[in-house]
């Protein structure tokens, strides 16, 4: 289990501030979503978090290693986080399965794929293991990305917008499966969303990005919890 | 379930690649061996030297220049290889690169006992290389085009026969024995006249082609009505039947006479297998050598004043130019540098 | 305890850099390291061998500087080659377009056999057009067609550029099939609703295809200017021709090299334009246009052009191998020929397939180093420098390099092996650039998160991906080994030669019919390297089926400017 700590956190996108001194502390196995308009930096910020940028100011620490700096960048797959990206991002050369067990690491062959196969099942995805990416409609495609992210049981986990593209039908089993994952794994969660009421479904609290910081509270124009 | 078929490509192109390999993979001889970089035709100095590694039982490894390098890499392989060299002979169908050889040190001194009955004007002062045998600038006329009363008979004809210019060719200046031959012309007539000779032809339009060999094919297919080439690939049109005759130019009692480019042999300074090297020399400079490469048609005359048996049938004496070989590799820079300056552009 | 806090400090800051030790950048900058040492070695060498020459001797510096003579050569040589490679490319598009379409699955991925048509030396099509032209009653190289009552002059510039262009087709065609079959479906079918399939291919996949066709263009160029073996034969001076002259004139590699430097700054200049040209709007390929269910109904000017550039790969490749057949036909001794060049075919494959091997590791490195820094037009000038060296001055820096005490590889087999590196990694790492600015981002931003370590995502996520790329990068650099004279001639070991060496040879002694049977035998071979290729890629493009399914999900234009934001 681990934490995070951001201390004022400054990045740019072609000389554009997308954050700027954003700060955050999550305790171990916390639970925050991160909500905001359309290009307020939420994918940016777990993207900076996940290691594949440099921030331009400030530190990230996970588990109170500093991992990111402006000089210092610890590589991703280093730093004990899974990530399930806004676009599924699957290898098209890959079968579903092997996809899904991409990411798992310190078990056997035969336990990583159980795990994964318990998941596309809980997913409404029994059976698809054989299957390659083109073969899957934009929904599946998404589920397969969620479960290769919980099933690498790391102990951050990032999910950006995770159930764009999921028939609303599935919706509430899907947050079943991520809040149990998370309870079993005690993972700490950021999941970055547009639904505040889907957020609230899975994490403790909300914050939002406004102006490249996060700000506890809703700004008037977006949506409370409930 | 399955890996992807394309994951086993690597390792099939590892087999592939190792197999391959291991077919080619050269044990060297443990016996004697001698290395010889040669600029001849492959397919004379390969007779030559399967001749003697039969006779001797040292493990000839040549390495052959193309027509395309025009000796160019073969002699600046060797400069390159001064330091260590891995060749022990030089052998080359020519004089004046040798002569360069000489002078940046890549030689070294031997004088051959096969060599006593070569005239001192075909050999180097200091022992570094030796001439024998010899090839001819000659014109190769298509006698389907030209009547036998009407052949031209000297280089000046180039200039003034009386036919399109684009019906008569010649090798580029700037490289083998071309460049050799304007060598040669800068030493006997000088180089403003000799310069002004190469400009002329340049106005006049001759064609210019990429090597003798060429100068060779399109006489004897027509292409050309005649043009300027060694003996040895004049000789090698007759022999195939083409269309065609040789004319040795300006054999007149006061007229020029006809460049006759020697072989040329030496010793490398620094040769890893000397004592083979030095046997090899000895047979290369040999007189039956000399009777078989003019067997062969890659030498046609004998600077041992041997007439040989050349199947080109050759016959009568021939005129040369009465210059000395190294007068002509004096001039041989300042006349590339001029060709150059002419013929490329 | 006074002496535990150093020790302490220190194992936090081993821990913070083994922590940040970010394997991919170690493995690139050592790849790129040996790319560095295999393909700038020898130039390297001959530079210092040239700075010790212009300090020796000022007066050579005069020939960094192009004279009054010279400069209408390097001009005639840039229009020369910027002709050649935009007809190449043009017509290969037309090629490529005309191919959509019409077949599925495996006779579709068998178009990559094209790529065999390259390894076909361009001497040899200068050769089989003069055969045909004499056959046809005329004469080449200069000739007239008088057969047909017309008077047409087959020589000079027009000659060689009509024998330089069909040369280099088959190549043009593969590249172009690489540039234009890697649009999105999903951006194609959207414009389909609006368009016709001509106003698609010219507004939409086109414009999407340029920058690869850009460097499609720049690598013919590249192979255009600095080859001479057409052009002389047509009595067009390159000045390419002009540097080999230099060097034949002074027998010194060191001045040869700086008469090639305005030819090298030509090179890298193009070299660098394309770089800039290089798209920085990645696609994120889910699926290609071909086998996509794009039946493209094109105009009939277009369809008429398409007909002609296709009559003329024909050409490009029957009147090669109709002349090689007929001139092998009258061979009388075709199985000697053979048997007697077993030893020469044989080191050919090992040579061109070892260099095509070794210079992949290199060239990925070198091609992934340069993805991850955005680099500067310079450094695009510094990575294909060594493509504008002739190369017979490669071969000379490849000499002093590796006949010294500590590296004594000169005399040895794999000499030429390493003469093929020197020459083709540069092409190769380009080819490879193409592939990997192509891949989809997020898909090896989701490796780089979830991989156990960084070989574990590079073998099972970003090679694989890149296959299609490293086979064509293997197969360009094979069949361009397999041609390679200049080089080889140099550091060929004693007793060895390659196929093109002896075909050199038969042809200087004008055994034409043995050279046919010969070249033959090099069509073969570069036959079986293409079809292995187009086996390779068909394999990869057969795990994602070519059926007609329905679209994976999510795609997406993933600007490398504004990576990370949120749509």
């Amino acid at each position: 289990m681990m934490g995070i700590r951001i201390s004022d956190l400054s990045f740019a996108h072609g000389g554009r501030p997308v954050l700027a001194g954003l700060r955050l502390a999550m305790r171990a196995g916390e639970r925050l979503a991160v909500l905001g308009p359309s290009g307020s930096g939420k994918t940016t910020l777990l993207r900076l978090i996940a290691g594949l940028e440099r921030p331009a100011m400030g530190r990230i620490e996970l588990g109170g290693v500093t991992v990111s700096t402006p000089s210092v960048v610890t590589p991703p797959h280093a730093r004990g986080v899974s990530m399930a990206f806004q676009f599924p991002a699957l290898w098209p050369h890959m079968t579903v399965l092997a996809n899904a067990t991409f990411g798992v690491a310190g078990v056997g062959k035969a336990e990583a794929r159980e795990r994964a196969e318990a998941l596309l099942a809980e997913v409404g995805l029994a059976g698809f293991g054989g299957r390659y990416p083109h073969q899957l409609s934009g929904g599946e495609a998404k589920r397969v990305a969620l479960v290769r992210a919980l099933a690498s049981q790391r102990a951050i986990l990032l999910l950006d917008e995770p159930l764009v593209h999921v028939e609303p039908a599935l919706r509430d089993a899907l947050l079943g499966v991520i809040r149990a994952q998370v309870a079993t794994t005690g993972a700490t969660l950021l999941y970055v969303t547009h639904d505040a009421a889907e957020a609230a479904s899975v994490v403790e609290r909300c914050a939002w990005l406004v102006d490249g910081q996060l700000v506890d509270d809703a700004p008037g124009a977006l949506p409370r919890p409930g | 379930m399955p890996r992807p078929r394309h994951a086993r490509l690597p390792a099939l192109a590892a087999i592939a690649l190792l197999a391959l390999n291991a077919t080619t993979a050269c044990s060297s001889a443990a016996g004697r061996q001698v290395v010889v970089y040669t600029s001849v035709d492959q397919e004379y100095a390969e007779t030559a030297l399967d001749r003697f590694e039969a006779a001797s039982g040292i493990d000839v490894k040549a390495v052959y220049d193309v027509e395309a390098a025009k000796t160019t890499g073969l002699v600046n392989r060797l400069i390159a290889e001064r330091e260590r060299p891995l060749a022990d002979v030089w052998w080359s169908g020519e004089f004046a690169q040798t002569v360069d050889l000489a002078q940046r040190d890549v030689l070294a001194p031997y004088a051959s006992p096969s060599a006593a009955d070569i005239p001192a004007s075909a050999k180097d002062a200091g022992g570094l290389w030796t001439g024998f045998g010899g090839r001819a600038r000659v014109l190769l006329v298509n006698t389907d085009k030209v009547d036998a009363a009407d052949r031209p008979s000297s280089i000046r004809d180039l200039l003034d026969w009386p036919i399109s210019p684009d019906q008569i060719g010649m090798a580029h200046p700037v490289f083998g024995t071309a460049a050799t031959h304007a060598a040669a012309l800068y030493a006997t007539w000088g180089p403003e006249a000799a310069r002004a000779y190469y400009q002329d032809i340049a106005t006049r339009g001759v064609r210019i082609v990429d090597g003798n060999a060429v100068v060779r094919d399109m006489v004897a297919s027509g292409e050309l009505a005649f043009g300027i080439t060694d003996t040895d690939d004049a000789c090698g049109a007759v022999k195939r039947g083409a269309p065609v005759a040789l004319v040795f130019p300006d054999q007149e009692a006061d007229g020029l006479g006809t460049l006759i480019v020697p072989n040329t042999v030496a010793l490398v300074e620094g040769a890893p297998h000397a004592a083979e090297a030095q046997e090899l020399i000895d047979v290369l400079l040999s007189t039956s050598t000399e009777q078989a490469l003019i067997a062969d048609d890659w030498i046609q005359l004998s600077l041992r004043g041997a007439p040989g048996a050349s199947a080109c049938k050759l016959g009568a004496e021939v005129k040369g130019m009465g210059v000395e070989l190294g007068a002509i590799a004096a001039q041989l820079e300042r006349a590339k540098a001029d060709m150059g300056a002419i013929f490329v552009r | 305890m006074t002496s535990a806090r150093p020790l302490a400090a220190w194992s936090q800051a081993l821990a913070r850099a083994a922590g940040s030790f970010d394997g991919a950048r170690a493995w690139r900058s050592a790849g790129m390291a040996v790319y560095v040492a295999l393909a700038y070695g020898p130039v390297i060498v001959l530079f210092g061998a040239a700075a010790q020459l212009l300090v020796n001797s000022p007066a050579t510096a005069a020939r960094l500087v192009p004279t009054a003579r010279t400069l209408p050569i390097l001009m005639r040589s840039v229009a020369f080659a910027a002709t050649v490679s935009m007809a190449a490319v043009a017509l290969a598009v037309l090629i490529v377009t005309a191919s959509w379409g019409r077949h599925g699955g495996r006779a579709l991925q068998m178009r990559w056999a094209v790529l065999a048509l390259a390894g076909v030396p361009p001497y040899v099509h200068a050769l089989a057009w003069s055969s045909l032209m004499t056959l046809l009653g005329a004469w080449s190289m200069g000739g007239q067609l008088g057969w047909l009552g017309v008077r047409i002059q087959f020589t000079g510039l027009s000659a060689a550029a009509w024998v330089s262009t069909l040369a280099y087709l088959p190549l043009a065609v593969v590249l172009a099939m690489m540039a234009c079959e890697h649009v999105p479906r999903s951006l194609r079918e959207v414009a389909q609703l609006d368009r016709s399939d001509g106003a698609v291919l010219a507004r939409i996949v086109l414009p999407l295809a340029v920058p690869a066709l850009v460097m499609a263009g720049a690598l013919l160029f590249l192979i255009t200017i600095l080859d001479y073996s057409v052009t002389s034969l047509y009595q067009v001076t390159l000045y390419a021709l002009e540097v080999f002259v230099a060097f034949s004139q002074s027998n010194e590699a060191a001045a040869a090299l700086l008469s090639a430097v305005p030819l090298m700054v030509v090179c890298g200049v193009v070299v660098a334009a394309m770089a800039r040209a290089l798209p920085r709007a990645m696609m994120a390929p889910d699926r290609g246009t071909v086998g996509g269910g794009w039946w493209p109904r094109w105009p009939v000017p277009m369809r008429a052009a398409q007909a002609l550039a296709v009559g003329l790969l024909v050409a490009a490749t029957g009147v090669p191998l109709f002349s090689l057949i007929r001139l092998a036909s009258l061979s009388t001794a075709a199985l000697q020929t053979v048997v007697q060049a077993g030893d020469e075919i044989t080191y050919s494959l090992a040579v061109a397939l070892s260099a095509a091997v070794l210079a992949l590791p290199p060239a990925l490195a070198a091609a992934s180093w340069m993805h991850a820094r955005r680099p500067s037009a310079i450094a695009w000038f510094a990575l294909c420098l060594p493509l504008a060296f002739p190369s017979s001055l490669i071969g000379i820096g490849l000499i002093t390099a590796f006949n010294t005490p500590f590296l004594p590889l000169h005399g040895t087999a794999i000499m030429p092996v390493l003469a093929g590196v020197a020459r083709f990694a540069p092409l190769m790492a380009l080819v490879l650039f193409a592939q990997r600015v192509r891949l989809d981002a997020t898909l090896v931003d989701a490796a780089r998160v979830l991989q156990g370590s960084t070989w574990h995502g590079w073998r099972r996520v970003v090679l694989p991906m890149m296959l299609p790329g490293v086979v064509a990068a293997a197969s360009v650099g094979f069949v361009l080994t397999l041609g390679e004279l200049g080089a080889t001639l140099i550091v060929a070991p004693p007793g060895r030669a390659t196929l093109t060496m002896r075909i050199y040879t038969y042809l200087h002694f004008g055994a034409s019919d043995s050279v046919a049977v010969l070249c033959l035998i090099l069509v073969v071979v570069a036959l079986v390297g293409g079809v292995i290729a187009a086996v390779a890629l068909g394999a990869v493009a057969g795990d994602r089926s070519a059926a007609d399914a329905r679209p994976a999900g999510g795609e997406r234009m993933v600007n490398d400017a504004s990576r990370g934001l949120a749509p």
